[in-house]
């Protein structure tokens, strides 16, 4: 399930940054390929619970794309891609919305985590 | 199976594991600490850092119960525990709620006087103190803002020490137990094993006999471990501990009343800087509110003020890119929903299920929209929506219905707070634990961590935590020794 699933996390990674950055496409970007990275990391380091169950939701989420584009999620284009994930962001059933939150949130901490330990990274604190 | 023999066993190495193994250790007793997670130093990595989540949290931080509304939970999996990730915000519960504990749990001499004897030590002893070159402009803010309201507001003493360099600038560290108790507890002669989980206890009737653990070595091989012991202390937090006992086949009462004080944050910007990251956490509360509600400054770095800025804040990336007038800020409640901590076949962690009460909601949203209240009356100009569909709002008007409609579905709760889930004292329908930690179902097994803790303290735990484990200690050893 595990390799079969990375490629997903890689397109809703570029999905979240492109609306994060209001950019089109990502190519050259600095720290996409870590982001997705390491989303993958703490999906293996959840709770087995959540993490086996968002494993799970994953490749739905990637399978049910089709029926909103014609191709799984992570064929289809930009646009396709966030009409998906807005879909699911705004459904009545909640795990569909902690899913979209995981990568949305997750995914803006880690990559600005990355930029800002490249950019700035902090003096010591004195508090 | 390798095995391992001490005269007390204490499990975990947080607050409670630190207090309990200094105590006992100083008083001559034979202890071995385990620990799951592994001794880093309080500057292995950057405070509220990916950094840090990854090296010290439990899973990485994604820990989350499930109910109504899911809320995210950390837990610290390093020595220290707790200690070593918190903001090290130090309070003295307010003698009404140690007074409420002590009749409505039937706590045997649980003077307030005596306790607050307990706390002053606990600040002498661990160094507690508020900033010597003055607050942050974050903090400032805040209070300028409370000020201007009519609320009461402060500074928050933090487990902190400071001291002037050569060139007569501030150093300063945090307080944490790998700084404080845990080297203290080493030098009294406590054995600390780390990576070491228990999986579950023994027991012969009323006596437990052995603990079942794994180690694991830094090198990711296995082992498994046999502790034998006298006497037992489980301090492994709010949610390990249960979850322990409960594999073991101690259930009754066990992780029943889980409870929490839930918070939500959102991001505001202000027309002149306010944010600097070498100025850490900002430290200021509004006291008006509580025990029920707390407002207060969060940790704002770059990566935290993104994370609470959703979609439809506009120009975000230009905005960011002038982080310096960004600021975080939240919202905790003293919440009354109860939880509970299940172990589950098979998987390691366990299933922890907590409603956030409808009343718990209500103070939520009153405190989302007092916070507002309070961020425009420091100077704000914007404040973004915590809500996954909500717009940036510049009056806080916008939010006066709040209370009423906080759209549930679409807010982000979390917390660090989590106790409860074994309260102390003699009323048997209601307490797992005696006035002293003792289970009341066992002859040798003591509870000493936030799970004792009869409800919520409404203020941050750490400091109450210390302050009953001292003083259940100190009992354990006057009993126990000559």
């Amino acid at each position: 399930m595990r390799p079969r699933v990375r490629p997903v996390i890689d397109s809703l990674v570029d999905t979240v940054l492109c609306a994060e950055l209001g950019r089109e496409e990502l190519s050259g970007e600095r720290f996409v390929d870590e982001t997705a990275a390491m989303l993958h990391h703490k999906l293996e380091h959840m709770p087995e619970l959540f993490g086996l169950g968002m494993l799970g939701v994953t490749l739905a989420f990637d399978t049910t794309a089709r029926a909103r584009g014609g191709r799984p999620f992570r064929k289809q284009d930009l646009a396709g891609r966030q009409r998906c994930l807005d879909a699911w962001k705004r459904s009545p059933i909640g795990l569909f919305r902690s899913f979209t939150q995981f990568y949305e949130k997750m995914g803006t901490f880690v990559y600005y985590s990355h930029v800002e330990e490249a950019d700035a990274p902090h003096g010591h604190e004195v508090s | 199976m390798a095995r391992l023999d001490c005269d007390v066993l204490v499990v975990g190495s947080g607050p409670g594991g630190a207090m309990t193994s200094t105590l006992l250790s100083e008083a001559g007793f034979d202890v071995l600490m385990v620990e799951e997670g592994r001794h880093h130093s309080v500057d292995s990595s950057k405070s509220y850092t990916l950094e840090e989540m990854n090296q010290k949290y439990r899973n990485g931080g994604l820990t989350s119960t499930l109910g109504n509304v899911n809320v995210t939970y950390i837990e610290g999996k390093c020595v220290g525990g707790a200690s070593e990730i918190n903001a090290a915000l130090y309070h003295r519960p307010l003698a009404e709620t140690l007074e409420t504990w002590r009749r409505d749990f039937q706590i045997d001499d649980f003077e307030v006087q005596d306790l607050m004897d307990q706390f002053e030590t606990i600040e002498g002893e661990l160094g507690v103190s508020t900033r010597p070159m003055g607050e942050s402009p974050a903090s400032q803010l805040f209070a300028r803002g409370a000020e201007t309201l009519g609320w009461k507001s402060r500074e928050i003493q933090r487990f902190w020490k400071y001291s002037k360099t050569p060139e007569g600038g501030w150093r300063s560290r945090r307080q944490s137990m790998t700084e404080t108790l845990i080297p203290r507890s080493l030098a009294a002669g406590t054995r600390l094993e780390t990576g070491v989980r228990v999986h579950r206890i023994h027991f012969q009737g009323e006596h437990a006999l052995y603990a079942e653990a794994e180690r694991t070595t830094e090198d990711g091989r296995k082992q498994r471990l046999r502790i034998g012991f006298n006497k037992l202390f489980v301090c492994a937090g709010a949610v390990q501990t249960p979850l322990v006992l409960r594999r073991s086949g101690v259930t009754h009462g066990v992780g029943d009343t889980l409870q929490m004080h839930p918070m939500i944050r959102f991001a505001a910007r202000f027309p002149e800087p306010m944010n600097d990251p070498t100025w850490g956490v900002p430290v200021h509360q509004v006291e008006q509110f509580k025990p029920a509600i707390t407002l207060g400054c969060s940790h704002s770095s770059i990566p935290h003020v993104a994370m609470w800025m959703n979609r439809l804040v506009p120009d975000k990336v230009a905005r960011l890119e002038e982080w310096p007038h960004l600021g975080v800020f939240y919202v905790a409640v003293a919440g009354k929903g109860m939880g509970k901590v299940r172990p589950l076949p098979v998987f390691k962690h366990p299933l922890v299920r907590h409603p956030v009460l409808p009343e718990d909601l209500n103070l939520l949203g009153e405190g989302l929209s007092r916070l507002a209240e309070l961020v425009f009356a420091a100077g704000a100009t914007e404040v973004y929506s915590p809500f996954e569909h909500g717009e940036t709002i510049t009056h806080p008007s916008a939010w006066d219905d709040l209370p009423q409609t906080l759209p549930s579905d679409q807010i982000s709760v979390s917390t660090i707070h989590l106790f409860s889930s074994l309260p102390m004292g003699e009323d048997l329908a209601r307490c797992t634990v005696d006035s002293h930690g003792k289970l009341h179902s066992k002859s040798n097994v003591w509870i000493q961590d936030a799970s004792v803790l009869p409800t919520s303290p409404g203020v941050n735990p750490q400091g109450t935590i210390l302050t009953l484990v001292r003083r259940n200690v100190q009992r354990f050893i006057d009993q126990h020794t000559g």
